[in-house]
């Protein structure tokens, strides 16, 4: 076919690549129920043609910001056991006298490795908080154990109380040298 | 054979590329701004290198196979990154750099996936549609060369990048609308949803005492939040009848005549502007906001441009 002709028919190819790709993102964010098993089954069976590159740049046409707005939150704390025994309180989410690190944990990324999802922890969060946790004894030398923790709260009418109910906890202790 | 024919038209038209351009510099710009952040508070190596230098997942994609999963590889993918990004902004190899840019976006990905926000993966898509469009027609260095070897590029583009990226903009706030399950969102826990979201310490700004003042308004802002996504569709029709204003029809004089599609796009606007006042969502504002001057029609654009000038 000559240049000429593969030009003219570039429109109508065009539309059908860009109506395919629409259908596979209509395709991917279209609303199921929960519990619709085979719905769920006939729609992955139908993006497999596309399944590689959704995978390979983790793309996703499931736009779910804030999807719930549960009053059951939690606050992350951050602490150190010194020698003498006492808790030292380092970080505590909205709390601006116990603010070390509060910089870098309030970056968005950061938090999307610890704020839950849901009332569950993430799936980086046990290694997000290890970290943190060996990152406290190293700018700490007087601490020998840090703490890495939730505390859960309740909101209500546009404000929080601590229920003083910790979870999600990641010990890290100081190795002798 | 009619309906096939108006699709293959509608995507086959062609516009100023006033839009597409700035919506490439806006976008390289509010990432940019993100990724010099992550390097002032030293997160780098932290968020993309494996333990024990940081906390990234372990994977074998191309970029942990061919660079290891340490912090040199990282700070070498964010530099690379940072790069690809100023060469969007300023129109240099306008489409490698945003291939490429969307392929490092991915590894980052991959490295964290719950430090991938869906700010992240909706700029993605942008990107890789800018990719196929000839953005850097205009305000960018590609243009200018072009021009300097006697071949200037055409300032009228193919629209179809921008239509898409309206529709993409468009299904972003509906499936958002949609996806909200949670009871809090609508009259049964009666709109507390911004209250709640307000007052959790891990995404206020301030301290909630404000938001306790203010409880009923942050209830009517609710009520406007959830109607403004699930009505989001309708800016498709609002847009077409402010394109064809001069056509007959009653509807399309009262839309117009009401001025449903500026209010629509001013909600939008305080919409995300409240939010990067009240939250610390990062560049989710700002990344949207980027996005809004597709929603308008060139010729309010050029109308923009005119006045600035």
């Amino acid at each position: 076919m000559s240049l000429a002709g593969l030009r003219s028919r570039w429109p109508a190819a065009r539309a059908s690549l860009i109506a395919l790709a629409i259908a596979f993102g209509l395709l991917d964010g279209c609303p199921l129920p929960e519990g619709a098993g085979s719905a769920e089954r006939a729609r992955r069976w139908l993006l497999q043609p596309v399944d590689g590159v959704k995978r390979d740049l983790e793309l996703t046409q499931r736009w779910t910001l804030f999807r719930k707005a549960s009053t059951r939150r939690f606050r992350m704390v951050v602490d150190g056991l010194d020698r003498r025994g006492a808790w030292q309180l380092l970080y505590r989410a909205g709390d601006d006298e116990h603010d070390a690190y509060g910089d870098m944990l309030a970056y968005r990324r950061m938090r999307g490795t610890y704020n839950p999802r849901g009332q569950l922890e993430r799936g980086q969060y046990r290694r997000f908080a290890r970290w943190m946790a060996q990152r406290v004894l190293a700018d700490h030398p007087e601490l020998v154990v840090a703490r890495v923790r939730m505390e859960r709260i309740e909101i209500r009418d546009g404000t929080y109380t601590p229920t003083n109910e910790f979870t999600m906890e990641q010990r890290e202790i100081r190795r002798a040298p | 054979m009619k309906v096939w024919r108006g699709w293959i038209e509608l995507w086959d038209r062609r516009e100023p590329v006033t839009a597409l351009a700035l919506v490439r510099i806006l976008v390289a710009l509010v990432l940019l701004y993100d990724y010099l952040v992550m390097w002032k508070l030293d997160l780098i190596e932290p968020l993309w290198s494996l333990p024990p230098d940081g906390y990234a997942t372990p994977n074998d994609r191309w970029a942990v196979r061919w660079f290891g999963g340490g912090p040199d590889a990282a700070f070498g993918l964010w530099l690379a990154t940072v790069i690809a990004l100023v060469a969007m902004a300023a129109g240099a190899l306008t489409r490698v750099a945003c291939v490429a840019f969307v392929l490092l976006s991915a590894q980052f990905a991959h490295l964290g996936p719950d430090a991938d926000r869906g700010i992240d993966q909706l700029l993605r898509v942008v990107v890789a549609i800018l990719a196929l469009s000839r953005s850097h027609a205009m305000w960018s260095v590609d243009a200018w060369l072009w021009r300097r070897l006697g071949r200037p590029m055409s300032p009228i583009v193919p629209a179809w990048p921008r239509y898409l990226l309206f529709a993409q903009l468009v299904w972003v706030y509906f499936s958002g609308g949609h996806n909200k399950t949670g009871t809090e969102w609508g009259p049964y826990d009666g709109f507390t949803a911004l209250a709640n979201t307000l007052a959790d310490p891990h995404f206020a700004r301030f301290a909630p005492d404000w938001v306790a003042a203010l409880h009923p308004l942050t209830r009517v802002a609710t009520a406007l939040t959830i109607t403004f996504e699930l009505t989001s569709p309708l800016l498709i029709v609002f847009t077409y009848y402010a394109a064809t204003a001069d056509r007959p029809g009653t509807l399309r004089r009262w839309c117009n005549r009401l001025r449903l599609r500026a209010i629509w796009i001013a909600l939008g606007i305080s919409f995300h502007v409240g939010i990067a006042i009240t939250m610390q969502l990062g560049i989710f504002p700002l990344g949207m906001l980027a996005l809004y001057p597709i929603v308008l029609l060139p010729r309010e654009l050029d109308r923009f441009g005119a006045r600035i000038r």
